[in-house]
């Protein structure tokens, strides 16, 4: 078993509840204990702002009043309206397949969590924080270099047994989201026709941007074995992993995966 | 094999019953010394009914040896009487050890929660507070490496596609996991057992 | 190694937090009982039912009408007969696998019961076909081997009556202890199979020739009714029940794990395995739908509780059937039959249990952990340290439901398992043994003098709850 982050380490990790999932920081900068605290606190604080802002559970968020007509669109906050036009620029790009209406009414979630995370981690960078890394409920953004000073090791979940990894990423600047099927069963629903997603059993998008990263990773899920071809024609900062229902694993040459 | 015994013995001292029953009381009489085989079961049959009682006093243990000679032939009172045996002791133990509270709550101090298994691993979460206020959690025994090693060579015939490449576990020391929800669901668990200890 | 903590009779409790306050973990609500009640409705049951079967011959026997001796051999011949047919139906009911029965009644209960109704139904036939031979022959004053000639040739479906009773001898036979241990497994099997014609066989003598079946009436057709519904049963609960569970549930090998040298875990997953209706300490019967394992179906209690994820099996490797298991390939097709017994949670008497487990024994405890109250207690026998199987798990349950852990380690004669298994020792432990409910399963030894031991303490009889290791 190893231990992760043992005492005498510089830095200091933090896991907290947040938007239904646990989000782990671990920042690994040698700050004094009170300013590597402070960012923490900072961290957290946002990504509960934006939980209570933008989450579809909680009927007085900003997203809920939006759909519901009581707040006007040009009313919203920057925030949101920056969010919405990510949401449908992502529409355009994943061919539809990403679709902040899929549910009938207005949910940006696919889309609100890696963006929040990756917001969270620039603003820790602009703080003085430049290596750490946030992941939020398997979203994972780093940023520099780990703890040890080596570059961030970032495991892929391994489809069939959450508790091994298939793929293992290094690099100090990396956006890593991964959506699959996993053992909950089809979760994932192509939007255009309604129905559970098959043929892709996990798809890992690796790029600058945890919001669209993880909007690009939902919908190459949805589209099923055409999302293959579709993640190959994405531009060139953006490298993706997938591995088909029988148990293949494909990924893009530059990916930065080692083992 | 004792209640098949008693069962056949029942089976004997029924059948036995019923045609006596039936033979009517002239005729009983009159093939008395006709059917020794016959009539000799009937006291065998009486002495082991307060030993069948036991086993199937009563719907203590329903058991379904077929004793037939309580059907027809309607002799309650040897299935009765044991039935109200029960052994109840007043003396009342000591239910559960007791806990021991340590009253005074240390400035800063360190709690880990339980183990927690999921599917294949399991993790610790230890925090540490100041007061009642969270400054640091940690994940221990984090699952990477470890278990996973062992069974590498399982996994690589296990999930052999017909091409492309096969995918295989890789264990090696990790920062995070991308996509890992059910890690997170186990480090939820312990992470709330450590704080409901706190 | 993970075994460092062990000693012998070492004690893991996980009552108290260290900061006191509330338990580690919520505790689940406890699943409903399932009391003795529909044991006791089968039982009452049975008993009418042989009231029915005998009845029909009390009412068209007028009192004093049984004149000779050869009447009363007759009318013996004819009761005996009549339970016979009741007792093979019920006989057949028991080994119909029906689901209501395998859950009411248990795996050991029925195993018991198959036992115990099938020596007293050979009994039964033979008294019925000896009983018939003589009266008859004594009343047409022919011999009795004269008499058998004459049921051949002159009456209908007894060739095939005797048949079946002749099938009837050899499976009883066969059943004997000393006997069948002797006996390849397959030809053991293949002969108690053949009882199933029996019913087929036995079947139409009782129509052409029955003095109370011949006729047509109610009596005939309750009879045939009864018939019908035990196929039913039999058919429902061997074939079409077993099918559709499994064409639900579609369980596959998902992996196979060592959990020490000689014990390995199976997991399975499949589809919609949140809907089976599944109690820790529960079985089902296996068949691994590979080319050496398919034809042999093996009981193997479920090792952890529902969670609508995946089922394990952990199983000790005992050479044949369980060294396969070893080598089973991941995706393997799993057809299983169940869930089945009674050893549960549900069917506590007491509010609190003691778990005695030795070995792999602790298998279906492991999972009936995750189902008790908080209080309950386990006893653990093992060899070594390393037979200790699912340890971690086991105290992270004790953490997490409140439950007293010992391990007692060693051979039957070292000090720990002296010094605890006996009635003092087990007293010494848990103070209120006799107001809980045991469960045990571990080798046979084991149990039967752990039984012993439990009976010489003072545990009623009823508060004891056993699994049959091997069914």
């Amino acid at each position: 078993m190893t231990r992760l982050a043992a005492a005498g380490r510089p830095g200091l990790r933090r896991v907290e509840q947040i938007m239904g999932t646990a989000i782990s920081l671990d920042l690994a900068d040698d700050l004094p204990a009170a300013t590597s605290h402070e960012l923490a606190e900072r961290t957290f604080d946002w990504l509960r702002e934006v939980d209570a802002r933008f989450s579809t559970y909680r009927d007085d968020s900003e997203v809920c009043r939006l759909d519901r007509g009581e707040l006007r669109a040009v009313d919203a906050s920057a925030d949101l309206r920056a969010v919405l036009a990510r949401c449908a620029d992502l529409w355009t790009a994943t061919d539809g397949f990403f679709d902040a209406y899929a549910t009938g009414r207005l949910d940006p979630s696919g889309y609100v969590k890696g963006w929040a995370a990756q917001v969270a981690s620039d603003r820790l960078v602009a703080a003085g924080a430049p290596n750490h890394c946030l992941n939020a409920g398997g979203d994972v953004r780093v940023r520099g270099h780990g703890p040890t000073g080596e570059p961030w090791r970032v495991g892929v979940r391994h489809p069939w047994d959450p508790a091994a990894t298939c793929l293992v990423l290094t690099g100090t600047d990396l956006a890593v989201a991964t959506s699959g099927v996993y053992e909950r069963g089809h979760h994932v629903v192509d939007p255009r026709r309604g129905t559970p997603a098959a043929g892709l059993r996990s798809v890992t998008v690796v790029g600058p941007d945890l919001g669209v990263a993880d909007a690009y990773a939902t919908a190459a899920v949805a589209m099923g074995e055409p999302g293959i071809a579709w993640l190959d024609r994405l531009p060139a900062p953006w490298r993706h992993a997938v591995v088909t229902d029988d148990a293949r694993l494909l990924r893009s040459h530059a990916l930065p995966a080692t083992s | 094999m004792r209640r098949a015994l008693i069962a056949i013995t029942g089976l004997a001292a029924g059948t036995t019953a019923l045609v006596v029953l039936k033979g009517g009381p002239g005729a009983g009489q009159a093939t008395a010394g006709d059917v020794p085989a016959a009539s000799a079961p009937v006291a065998p049959g009486g002495s082991p009914a307060p030993d069948a009682p036991p086993p199937t006093a009563a719907g203590v243990t329903p058991s379904a040896a077929p004793s037939t000679s309580a059907k027809p032939s309607a002799k309650p009172s040897a299935d009765r009487t044991p039935a109200t045996r029960t052994s109840t002791r007043p003396r009342t133990a000591p239910a559960a050890p007791k806990t021991t509270t340590k009253a005074p709550k240390p400035t800063t101090r360190t709690v880990t929660g339980p183990t927690v298994t999921y599917r294949y691993g399991s993790l610790r979460v230890q925090i540490t507070l100041s007061g009642s206020r969270i400054v640091d959690a940690t994940g221990l025994d984090m699952p990477v490496g470890g278990q996973e090693g062992q069974r590498a060579d399982d996994v690589q015939a296990r999930y052999s596609g017909s091409s492309g490449e096969v995918v295989a576990k890789q264990s090696a020391n990790l920062n995070t996991v991308s996509g890992a929800t059910y890690t997170s669901t186990a480090y939820k668990q312990s992470l709330q057992s450590a704080l409901d200890k706190a | 190694m993970t075994y460092q903590h062990t000693d012998a009779a070492g004690r893991r409790t996980g009552h108290s937090a260290p900061y006191g306050g509330r338990p580690a973990a919520p505790v689940p609500p406890g699943r409903p009982r399932r009391g003795p009640g529909g044991r006791r409705a089968l039982a009452a049951a049975f008993w009418l039912g042989l009231v029915l079967a005998v009845l029909p011959w009390w009412l068209a026997t007028p009192a004093g009408s049984l004149a000779d001796t050869a009447d009363l051999l007759t009318a013996g011949g004819r009761i005996t007969g009549l339970i016979a047919g009741y007792l093979l139906l019920v006989q057949v009911l028991a080994m119909s696998r029906l689901g209501v029965l395998e859950r009411v009644l248990g795996g050991e209960r029925i195993s018991r019961l198959h036992r115990d109704l099938g020596a007293t139904l050979l009994v039964a036939v033979l008294t019925h076909t000896a009983l018939l031979l003589v009266g008859y022959a004594r009343q047409e004053r022919n011999s009795v081997f004269g008499e058998v000639g004459a049921l051949l040739t002159d009456y209908d479906d007894m060739l095939s009556a005797f048949v079946a009773a002749g099938i009837m001898v050899v499976v009883g036979f066969t059943a004997v202890r000393g006997i069948r241990r002797r006996l390849p497994y397959e030809l053991w099997y293949a002969l108690h199979l053949t009882s199933y014609l029996t019913l087929l066989l036995g079947y139409a003598h009782q129509f052409s020739n029955g003095a109370q079946l011949y006729e047509p009436g109610p009596v005939r057709t309750g009879w045939i009714a009864a018939y019908l519904l035990v196929v039913a049963a039999l058919a429902w609960g061997r074939i079409i029940a077993p099918l559709v569970f499994n064409l639900r549930h579609k369980l596959r090998v998902a992996d196979v794990v060592a959990e020490s040298p000689d014990t390995v875990s199976v997991y399975l997953t499949g589809q919609r395995l949140n809907q089976i209706d599944m109690l820790g300490g529960q079985y089902f019967r296996w068949r691994f739908l590979n080319p050496g394992g398919w034809w042999q179906s093996h009981p193997f209690s479920v090792s952890a509780a529902a969670n609508g994820r995946w089922l394990r099996l952990t199983v000790k490797v005992v050479g044949g059937h369980t060294a396969d298991l070893r080598d089973l390939t991941p995706g393997t097709r799993v057809w299983a039959e169940g869930p089945s017994g009674t050893f549960t949670a549900a069917h506590r008497t007491r509010e609190r249990a003691l778990l005695i487990a030795g070995g792999s024994g602790i298998a279906p405890l492991r999972a009936m952990l995750e189902e008790l109250p908080p209080g309950a207690a386990l006893i653990y026998r093992a060899r070594t340290p390393a037979d200790v199987l699912l340890h971690r798990e086991l105290d992270w349950l004790a953490q997490a439901r409140q439950t007293s852990v010992w391990y007692v380690i060693g051979r039957r004669d070292d000090p720990g398992p002296r010094q605890v298994m006996n009635p003092e020792g087990l007293r010494h432990l848990v103070p209120d043994l006799t107001r809980r409910d045991v469960y045990l399963c571990g080798p046979g030894g084991l149990v039967d003098e752990t039984v012993r031991v439990l009976r010489a303490a003072g545990v009623p009889r009823r508060q004891i709850h056993l699994t049959a290791f091997e069914l």
